[in-house]
This record gives C-alpha cells, structure tokens and sequence, in this order.
C-alpha cells in the first residue's frame, strides 16, 4: 500500500509544479521552425533529407533490384518462381510520398519567409529553394513515369484543422502530359536558381541536372505520346491521366532537342574518353569519382555514415575483401547487346553449323573484339579486377575416343594434374553461394578501391543520376524521331566512339541503334524499364515465352579444353544455355505494367482519382 | 525498496493485466463473413477453363465483388477462380455486384455487372463472357512419351488475331501460363481441327528433370491471343 501512497504524492506533487511557468522552457530536443529557416547549416540539413528521401528505381545500393530485368540474375540459391519474377510487377520501382512533397512546400514556405530572407545570404537562400523545387521536380518525374499524371498540389502546404471540408484536399490527377508540363517547368524555375558550376562529386544540384531533367522528362512525354498511340492505342484513360495524345509528340521532340543540346553546348561536362584505353575511361566515367569531368548529379557516398555493400556482395569471389562475392551475374543477353568493333554480328558463336563446338584461342577472343564499353561494364573470363585476372571457367573439355566430353567439379576443384576444373567462381549450374551462375560478373560500380568491400566501412561507390552521356542521345533521339539523322548520327557516334565501334552513317541509322545504344551506355544505371516502357517495347521484348531471344535469359560457360596431343589443347569452348537462376521464368511483362494501379484506398479517401488502364 | 514491496508492485501489475483485457468491447471482434457466393464464367452457357489464380503474380484477379449502398464508396474483393472456371467466395450480407477486372481474362473487355442480393447464398451464377478463341472436343493420347492431341479451334471474335498456341506442361494438376514446367509454342495453327504432338525424348536434359518433379505429368493446351496476357485452355489431363 505505502508504494501506492508513494505514487500518488508523486503524481499530486508533479500536478502543484505544472502550474508553475518555470516549466515553460523552450524545449532542448526540437528545434522551431524560425530556428531552421535562419540557419544555413540547419537549412541544409533539411535539404540532405530531402536528397536521401528521393532514391526511387534500380540503384547500386541494393544488388537485388538488378535481379528482375534483362541485365543480371542473382547467384545464390536455387532457381525460384516467385510472382515477381515470373511476371514484371506494376508496381516495380513506384514512387508515392505526398508525405515528401507537403515536407519540401513546408521547406519552400520557411526558405521564402521574410525572417529567412533577413537571416541568409540571397545567393545561398536561392540556391537552397531552388534546390527544394528541383528535387519536388525530381519526385514528381520518378511518381510520372509509374502512374502518369497525378495530383499537382503546387506550393500549397495542407493542413488539417477541425471543421474544414476534407474536399478541399481532394485534388483530381493531372493528365500524363500536364504532370511532364509540371516537371518542365519546375525545372525552368529551378535553373534560375541553381548554380551552373560543378559541385562536389556531383552530391548537389545544379542547373544542368535541372535542364538534363527536363529534357528527359520532354523526351519521355514526346515518346509516349508517338509510341503509346502507335504500338499500345488503348492504353490511356478517357481524360489523359495515363497516355500523351499523338499530336503533342513533336512538340516536346523539339523541346528535348533544344534542352539536350544546350546542356552538350553550355555546361561544363564533357564525355570522359581516353583513346588509350577506351574501356578503362568508361569504367572511371561511371565509377570513379576523381577527376571525372561526366556526371551531373549523383547520390554521393561518404564514409563512414554512407556507404554501399555492393562491391562486397558482387565482386568476385576470388578477389573478395570480406565474406561474400559473386552475387550478382549479368546474362548473356546484355553481353551480346555490345556491337563488335568490326560490325560482325554480335552474337556469340558457340557452335559450327555441323553442332560441333568453335574453339576460341583465349577465353577473352570473343569479348575483347567488343564494344569496348563491355570491358568498363562487365567483367568477363579473365578480365582484370584489381589488376588481377578474374578467372571464370565452367570446366575442361577433355577426349573420349574421338568425342569431346565436358568435365566439371565443385568450385576450386582440380585434376590429377593439378589444372583447374571449374573455378571457385564458377560459372556453375546449381544451387551453391558464392559462385558465379551466368558467366559474367558485374564492374560497372564495383569499387577498385582496396578494401571496399570490407566491414565496417565498405564502399564510398557513388549513384549517378545523370550524367552528360544522356544528353547526347536524348539529343540524338529526339532528332532522328523529328527527321534530322544526320543529326542523330552525329550525337550517336558521339556516345558509340567511346567503345571504338564503326560510326553510323545517315544511311544505316535506325531507331534499334538508339535503343541498343541506351542500354549499353546506361546499363545498371536504372535506365532500361523506364525505357522500354516509354517505348512500349517491354511487353514485345519481354513477352513471357519461353526460349524467346529477347525474352529469356541466358548464361555463356567458358571451358578449357586438357587433351594432350590433340589440335585444340589449351583452347576455349563456351556452351550458352538459359541463365540458372531465371530459367523457369522468361521475363513477361503484361500491358497492365505499363501504369502502376491506382490503390483503392487513395480513391476511398479522394474519389476523385481514377483508374489507370487495365486495372 | 524492500522484496515485499516488489512484490505488491508486481502483484499491482499482474492486476492490471489481468482486469484491462476485460475493459474492450466487442466491437472489434467481428465474425467472419459466412454467406456464400458461388458461380462460374460461362460463354452462351458453356463451361470455360482458365488460368487458375494459383498465383497472384498480376496482382489483380480476372473478377471483383463490389459492394454498393450504403457508404461503399471504393474497394472490392477480389474474387479467386479455378482452373475450370468457377470461383467461390464468403461475404456479408448486403446488395452486390460482379464485374471484370479490366486487361484480364482471354475474352472481350466489357463493364457488364452481375447483381445480386447476397442472404446467406447466393450460387450458381453465371457471369456470361464472349472468348476470342473457342476451344472444343479436346483429345488426348500418350504412348511412347509422345502426347498427342487434337482439338478444333473456332475464332468467335472476327478481329482477334491469333498469336499462338501452346501445350504446357506440370508436375501438379495445376497448369497455366504462370504454373508449368515446360511449354512448346505452335504458331502456324489456324482455326479448325488439329492436332499437336509433343514428344518427350526430344526435350533437354534440364527439361526432363524439371518434369520428373512429383512422378506426376499433367497437359494442357492454351491459346495466346495477340495482345491479350491470359489464355483460354483446355481441360488439364493426366499424363500417364
């Protein structure tokens, strides 16, 4: 009983103090928000949280996202059917937080208060607010290109008191060409404010990421609004929330023209080529940090507080500065995407015309005739990583009688003679982890850095968002669609020089050359689902049928022929067969993935909204 | 603090974990809906066999229950067919209907409503849809690992284009486009009778084991109409 006693003057005691003021203090742990918006330093913290809330899509920071196009499979494990894997979810990569863009309007509302106004520096306090509008734009653009058109709430910051009419919350959905309006001229508004120098590691906004912005989000619109009417007609809603009517195509063409090449023409970046070693300067244009002169704008990583396990799960496992490797293995199908330099088909020949296998001199005879941009992406069988050979073999091919026979072990195994069998990265076709299952490891973000992949600090690897490349062939793009090719195949051999293939001529340029282009140059960079869909591609790409070329993916296994005496010791075979991990499920994307669904729940609360198609 | 005070202190909390469970009310303790609706799709009263929603790979269903009255304002269930086409679902009373979720199913996309009052059951409707492709007298053999299979193929949609037919293959009696262990495509097929034939031997390695699974092969055979994701098929059929 004396405990409850207790209690009880303690809760009487604690009531008598709360009527006294000296409790009344400003409290130590939140921070008001006339504090924030007169501090450059606490501005900027806020704005940090903005920059780390807006990582939609693909990204180097979670190998998995790599795991369901047609660029990698994962390794470890065996091959699984989950629902995501065997059909191309709509809902891949959406982004929706209005939560963010009321914090970004609450931003702008303190960023352009008199109190900030007095308190800052004009020059930082613009560059600030326009670094808020370029990053709402941002967000805008990522939620656009899931569900089309949505609601634009502009600068207005809601809030709810009691008594208000909810329906002033409810706004309707833009149409799809309105919200690519919004981002346009949002982007327009934010280059005014933003400065047009480089920054640090390319961690803040400038003008350029702006304009780059803009002319993507006018390059998705214009083929949308070209490919959507002509290869997916009735793929929109009645109103134009999803889908751009036809005749709006030329207008945003021209407008991605004209911003991509004031990018190319005005800014200070420039395609990073080193003629010496072609594939070397690609690896550094994408991955390398120092002294490089091509990306824009890139989630930048700093230790020890922001810091990627990618190089830890995906470097080879041979080569591994902690427990894991292998993790990731990136298909054939990519692979043979690369042109040769000598304009020879691409496809990898494993076979003659009688069944019998091709003998390569080397492993690397049919990668290193390559679009040189392979070697900076992909890192194939005896391809340095830290300037030591990476060396991927399935097994030997030994003699029976006349008969060529394929001999494999468990990873790191060797014969009585001490050759090596199959590597302890593999390629193999099981269910092991750690070994490589496709052929091919991944180079593009993995860092060369020693010890980047070791715990506790692992990889300062950065995430390019854009980078001067894109401009080159959203420029190319957008002239080839309007009728200018030789413009077209000026910027195109702007981006093909740097894997050392033969230039495109007037003559010869396709609208394939621009897509392929794409997906080599921007491979991992979380460029080809977007792609594909504005294109509306993905659903003839991926159409889910089993062995299908573009459809299916497949792996290529390296093996070294051991038989004394015989013409073809010391030689290379490769078998191609479909990837492991992805076998049972060639990618299948459904027309309804082209627009992520409208959830229920949003429409019980705003009835305005409306269904996107085929929901 | 004393060990008999700790003990009070414990005996004044088990008091209260004992006594706050008995403050809640019912109201949040709802029974599970009992009522039943039962039925299957149909086209001009015929039977039809489908994709099974075995999986929720789409993550849509080929058909939605609405509610209406009241304050329903959005929402529906989701409503799980068979492979033979007939779906069964539990709801709570109330006023209903059944429509198509639009981009699914091989047939004509229309906004057609089935209503019903729902009082404890409601069976046997028939949601009528009009098929691309119509699939009839379905005949099997296997001898020799060779399935052999004949079927006549009618067009019912004039501007329907025909992609291709496939004969898919599982280890479990559930076979479809998004369930199979193996499938071989024919694309050269035009409407009328005919037969397909699939021999085992001739499949890979990794494809036989893939089939080897369970000890048990069940067919079935699809059409793939161009432009539309889901399949009308035929009966499934044991293999043996």
């Amino acid at each position: 009983m004396r405990i409850l006693i207790g209690f009880l003057t303690i809760a009487l005691m604690a009531g008598v103090l709360g009527c006294s003021t000296d409790l009344d203090t400003e409290p130590t742990n939140i921070l008001p928000e006339s504090a924030v918006f007169t501090d450059k330093a606490l501005a900027e913290s806020v704005l940090a949280n903005f920059y780390a809330s807006v990582n939609y899509g693909q990204n180097n920071g979670d190998y998995g996202s790599y795991h369901l196009l047609d660029e990698a499979n994962l390794s470890y494990g065996p091959a699984t059917t989950t629902d995501a894997e065997k059909i191309i979810p709509r809902d891949l990569f959406q982004a929706y937080d209005y939560g963010l863009v009321r914090r970004m309007n609450q931003f702008l509302v303190g960023i352009r208060s008199n109190a900030a106004r007095s308190a800052l520096l004009e020059s930082d306090r613009s560059n600030m607010e326009a670094q808020c509008i370029f990053l709402r734009a941002w967000y805008h653009f990522c939620m656009a290109r899931s569900y089309g058109g949505m609601p634009i709430l502009g600068d207005t910051v809601f809030t709810y008191e009691s008594g208000i009419d909810p329906e002033r919350f409810q706004v309707a959905r833009s149409t799809e060409a309105g919200i690519y309006d919004y981002v346009i001229a949002q982007c327009d508004l934010a280059a005014t404010g933003l400065t047009s120098a480089k920054t640090t590691n390319g961690g803040v906004a400038n003008k350029w990421a702006a304009l780059l912005l803009k002319a993507r989000a006018a390059v998705y619109a214009a083929s949308i609004a070209n490919y959507g009417n002509k290869l997916t007609p009735a793929l929109h809603t009645q109103n134009w929330e999803a889908g751009i009517p036809a005749d709006q195509a030329a207008k945003y063409y021209q407008l991605a023209l004209q911003t991509a090449e004031q990018v190319i023409t005005q800014s200070p970046y420039a395609l990073q080529i080193n003629e010496a070693n072609l594939g070397d300067s690609f690896y550094k244009a994408t991955s390398v940090k120092a002294g490089n002169t091509e990306v824009i704008w890139a989630l930048d990583r700093l230790r020890p507080n922001v810091v990627t396990q990618f190089t830890n799960f995906t470097m080879p496992y041979s080569h591994r500065d902690f427990t894991d490797g292998n993790a990731l293995g990136v298909v054939l199908n990519l692979v043979e995407a690369f042109e040769n330099k000598d304009g020879s088909n691409p496809a990898i020949k494993t076979a003659n015309a009688d069944g019998s296998y091709v003998f390569y001199n080397s492993v690397e005879d049919p990668f290193s005739k390559k679009d040189a941009r392979l070697w900076g992406t992909v890192i194939y069988p005896n391809a340095p990583y830290r300037q030591s050979p990476v060396i991927l073999q399935a097994g030997q091919v030994n003699k029976s009688g006349n008969a060529y026979v394929l001999r494999t072990s468990s990873a790191g195994g060797r014969d009585a003679q001490g050759n090596l069998i199959t590597s302890i990265n593999g390629p193999v076709a099981n269910s092991d982890n750690f070994v490589n299952k496709t052929g091919f490891l991944i180079r593009k973000f993995v860092d060369e850095t020693p010890n980047a992949g070791l715990n506790p600090l692992f990889s300062e690897m950065w995430w390019p968002r854009l980078r001067i490349a894109e401009a080159y062939l959203i420029a190319a793009e957008a002239a080839f669609e309007l009728g200018d090719k030789a413009k077209a195949v000026t910027y195109l051999n702007a981006t093909r020089k740097r894997g050392g293939i033969q230039p495109l001529t007037v003559e010869k340029i396709t609208f394939d050359h621009i897509v392929n282009e794409y997906r080599v140059e921007f491979a991992f960079e979380d460029h080809r689902l977007w792609d594909l869909k504005r294109w509306r591609l993905a659903h003839k790409l991926w159409n889910g049928i089993p062995n299908d070329p573009t459809a299916q993916m497949y792996s290529l296994f390296p093996y070294k022929v051991v038989a004394q005496g015989d013409q073809n010791d010391g030689k290379w075979i490769f078998t191609k067969q479909v990837s492991f991990k992805m076998a049972p499920n060639p990618r299948n994307f459904p027309l309804m993935s082209y627009y992520a669904a409208i959830q229920p729940d949003w429409r019980a609360k705003n009835p305005k909204l409306v269904n996107n198609p085929l929901q | 603090m004393a060990i008999r005070s700790i003990f009070k202190a414990i005996f004044v909390l088990l008091l209260i974990t004992v006594l706050l469970p008995g403050c809640s009310t019912e109201i949040d303790n709802w029974d599970y809906p009992r009522s039943i609706v039962s039925g299957r799709f149909v086209y001009k009263g015929q039977p039809m066999q489908l994709m099974s929603t075995a999986s929720d790979a789409t993550g849509s269903n080929m058909l939605q229950l609405h509610q209406t009255g009241g304050d329903w304002i959005q929402g529906f269930v989701k409503v799980f067919a068979k492979e033979d086409g007939t779906f069964t679902v539990n709801a709570f009373d109330g006023d209903y209907y059944l429509t198509l979720t639009p981009g699914r199913g091989p047939w004509q996309p229309n906004m057609d409503t089935v209503r019903f009052s729902l009082n404890g059951e409601k069976r046997d409707l028939a949601f009528e849809v009009t098929p691309y492709f119509w699939i009839s007298d379905f005949k099997d053999s296997f001898a020799d690992s060779t399935l052999t299979a004949t079927f006549k193929l009618e067009q019912i949609v004039a501007s329907a284009e025909l992609e291709r037919i496939v004969v898919e293959l599982g280890t479990t009696a559930i076979v479809d486009n998004l369930s199979k262990a193996y499938e071989k495509s024919f694309t050269t097929i035009t409407p009328g009778t005919n037969t397909v034939t699939l021999n085992l031997k001739e499949l890979s390695v990794v494809e036989k084991a893939n089939l080897q699974r369970t000890g048990h092969l069940f067919a079935r055979i699809g059409v793939k109409t161009a432009g539309v994701s889901d399949m009308i098929y035929s009966e499934t059929v044991k293999l043996q």
